[in-house]
């Protein structure tokens, strides 16, 4: 068995939700109830786990599972297959990350992620991801269906007989 | 459609096919006069357009290279974006939201009303508000502003409600769906307002004007009108007298061509256009086609922007509907009491969530930060719109060192917020938030300001040939037969949104080019 004598954590790893990541053969990672999956070409499996938490602590979202973080990970991962600097400003990243947390980032509690999160703010790094998740967390169909917003309108004939004027809360003046 | 000779030096050429270029070629088309209008960008149409906010932004937006510099939130926020304007058929009135107000008289003669105030460029414009009223006239009836010309407002969406409502609470008099560029009944061939919302990606309903589906296509039906897209104008050219004579572009097969011409309207908006004049430097006009009073590129305006957004404890969906649903008008007159010159106006705006995440508060991240995005269903926002002071060191400059794809220098922008922008930025948040605090609000945003849509002010009129570029005709003072033909000619830039002046000094400039062709004095 290629388990035989490795650490669990690098096989079921937890990002904060509900559901752990399992780590299968090949690059592919998926959620352990199945909801997503991911397949990472340059990236180590243990390093897309600390960049899916370190998305998530970014934009943090209870009610998201951690499938549109994966996505934004996975973007990073084959943009960083097609350009070394990238892969390595990631690579690089990820380490310090891990090493500002104590060696595995994903694995700590929030007060000492967060402050690990600090000390890189600003750094390329960080920039790099939170860019990538201000970009294409927030333009993710599935985000924008969470958060309240309706997206594309035209082809529904807009909003005059939808709802743009149904606001009833407001007192009258 | 026309197809005019490269050679033929009879016709006057127009560069960019916005508010200004688009207006004044149609203007000259029904003049009888003969048109070459070159436009860097596309030919986008309504059915090309998306309800997706990034994916228009990558359609519609001008994206080639600039840098900036100046204590503006900007250039930290945004270091390569200093503006959000459109390179397409049409320009950037494929993106305004609409708001169409008239400036107010004093606007006109702030050196005079204002006074000295250290540190502001002020001048007084070389024209009133008496002598621009025909042509404001002109311009509503041709754009067909709400709340003139018997045409009834648009009605309020919920992000409207909000803004009455808070609006009405703390005391506020003028408050109105506003004077929208945008049908509320059909109109000149035209459908009315679907309530779609994304006004910023292009009206998929034509609803709202744009020179797009208005003014090219009239002046293509006169037959006088030679547009061509994707033809990036690079250099102007002049003759041994001094007289522009043609310009050099950059076609869509990326070969480049000499267009001859009579005389050359420049409507690029406020950061190409003086970037342009000053990218034609020649032995005999070192600084720059215009630029012998050295104002080119100078006293760069951009409104004192900045936005209000609010979360409320129930959903508010303030994305449906017009864009610009409505306006607090009575912060916009002269009060120096508030401790600042100049006024300011409120208008409702939203964004979608793909860009509210981008401009709620760039840079910020955390839990805080996404739970506000979290609460976007039950948002309002608005928007600030006030006079920003002209400051002589605010400019547009060429950036040698940074190269665009034809090779030429990029624009550098550099603004500095003066003093008086600052209070009144203040004022306006304070103002806004208790608008939206008088109607529920929860939690209050002081958005910063975007890149800037409105950009204003580098190529500005002046009585002087010292103190400007242009006369009150838009005709720069040192080569008569070059116009600008955009927001570059504004003196000041009002608390108003800038399009509806454009067009009128469009439409006033094509009377005064006409004139004077047939004077044979250009």
């Amino acid at each position: 068995m290629p388990t035989e004598g490795v650490d669990r954590r690098d096989f079921l790893i937890s990002t904060g939700a509900a559901a752990g990541i399992v780590i299968l053969g090949g690059g592919v990672m998926m959620a352990s109830d199945g909801a997503w999956a991911m397949t990472l070409s340059r990236l180590k499996p243990q390093q897309g786990a600390t960049l899916i938490r370190m998305a998530r602590d970014l934009y943090a979202y209870d009610a998201i599972d951690d499938g549109p973080y994966a996505k934004i990970v996975e973007a990073l991962d084959a943009e960083a297959a097609k350009d070394d600097k990238t892969l390595a400003l990631l690579t690089e990243g990820v380490k310090r990350l891990d090493d500002a947390a104590g060696g595995n980032y994903a694995g700590e509690d929030e007060a000492k992620r967060l402050a690990a999160l600090k000390a890189n703010a600003g750094s390329p790094f960080f920039q790099k991801v939170q860019g990538s998740m201000i970009n294409g967390f927030y333009n993710d169909h599935d985000v924008w269906a969470k958060l309240g917003y309706e997206g594309s309108s035209a082809e529904k004939g807009g909003y005059i007989h939808r709802g743009f004027d149904d606001i009833a809360w407001l007192p009258k003046s | 459609m026309a197809k005019y000779d490269l050679k033929d030096d009879s016709v006057v050429v127009v560069i960019g096919s916005g508010a200004g270029g688009g207006t004044l070629s149609n203007e000259l088309c029904q003049k009888g006069v003969n048109v070459v209008l070159l436009e860097a960008g596309k030919r986008t149409e309504i059915q090309d357009f998306v309800n997706d906010e990034w994916a228009s932004f990558l359609q519609l937006a001008w994206l080639d290279p600039r840098t900036t510099s100046g204590n503006w939130r900007v250039a930290k926020d945004f270091p390569t974006l200093p503006a959000w304007t459109c390179k397409t058929v049409g320009g950037t009135t494929t993106h305004w939201a609409g708001a169409s107000l008239r400036f107010q008289e004093h606007e006109f003669r702030t050196k005079t009303v204002y006074g000295s105030i250290p540190g502001a460029n002020l001048l007084d414009w070389p024209l009133t508000l008496a002598e621009l009223a025909p042509y404001y006239a002109k311009a509503e009836d041709k754009m067909g502003v709400t709340r003139t010309n018997d045409i009834p407002g648009l009605p309020g969406n919920n992000n409207f409600k909000i803004m009455e409502y808070g609006a009405g609470k703390v005391g506020y008099k003028t408050v109105h769906t506003g004077r929208m560029a945008i049908n509320s009944r059909e109109r000149d061939g035209r459908g009315s307002c679907q309530q779609i919302g994304f006004c910023f990606q292009g009206c998929k309903s034509g609803a709202k004007w744009s020179t797009l589906y208005t003014e090219i296509p009239k002046a293509e039906a006169t037959g006088r009108l030679d547009l061509r897209p994707e033809s990036h104008v690079i250099k102007i050219v002049h003759d041994d007298a001094g007289k522009v004579s043609g310009v050099v572009y950059v076609d869509a097969s990326g070969a480049t061509q000499e267009q001859k011409a009579r005389a050359i309207c420049v409507g690029c908006n406020s950061i190409e256009s003086p970037r342009l004049l000053l990218n034609s430097e020649s032995a005999k006009y070192p600084d720059g086609l215009a630029n012998s009073s050295g104002m080119v590129g100078r006293n760069y305006m951009r409104h004192t922007t900045g936005s209000v957004y609010s979360i409320f404890p129930k959903p508010v969906h303030m994305y449906r509907g017009t864009t610009m649903a409505g306006i607090v008008q009575d912060e916009a007159a002269l009060d120096t009491r508030r401790g600042f010159a100049g006024g300011y106006e409120l208008e409702t705006l939203s964004l979608g969530l793909p860009f509210m995440a981008a401009f709620l508060e760039p840079g910020a991240w955390g839990r805080e930060y996404a739970a506000a995005l979290g609460s976007y269903a039950n948002m309002a926002g608005m928007w600030i719109v006030g006079e920003d002071m002209p400051q002589a060191n605010n400019r547009v400059t060429l950036n040698k060192g940074v190269k665009d794809r034809y090779g030429m220098p990029v624009p550098n922008v550099h603004y500095d917020d003066h003093e008086n922008d600052i209070k009144m930025r203040e004022h306006a948040y304070k103002r806004g938030a208790e608008i939206h605090q008088a109607a529920g609000a929860v939690q209050v945003f002081h958005t910063p300001p975007y890149p800037s849509t409105h950009n204003l002010g580098t190529n500005r009129m002046s009585e002087n040939p010292k103190d400007g570029v242009v006369n009150k005709w838009g005709q720069s003072h040192d080569i008569k037969n070059l116009f600008v033909s955009d927001g570059s000619q504004f003196t000041t830039g009002g608390a108003e949104n800038p399009t509806l002046t454009i067009v009128t000094l469009a439409i006033r400039q094509a009377d005064y080019i006409a004139d004077q062709m047939s004077k044979k004095e250009i």
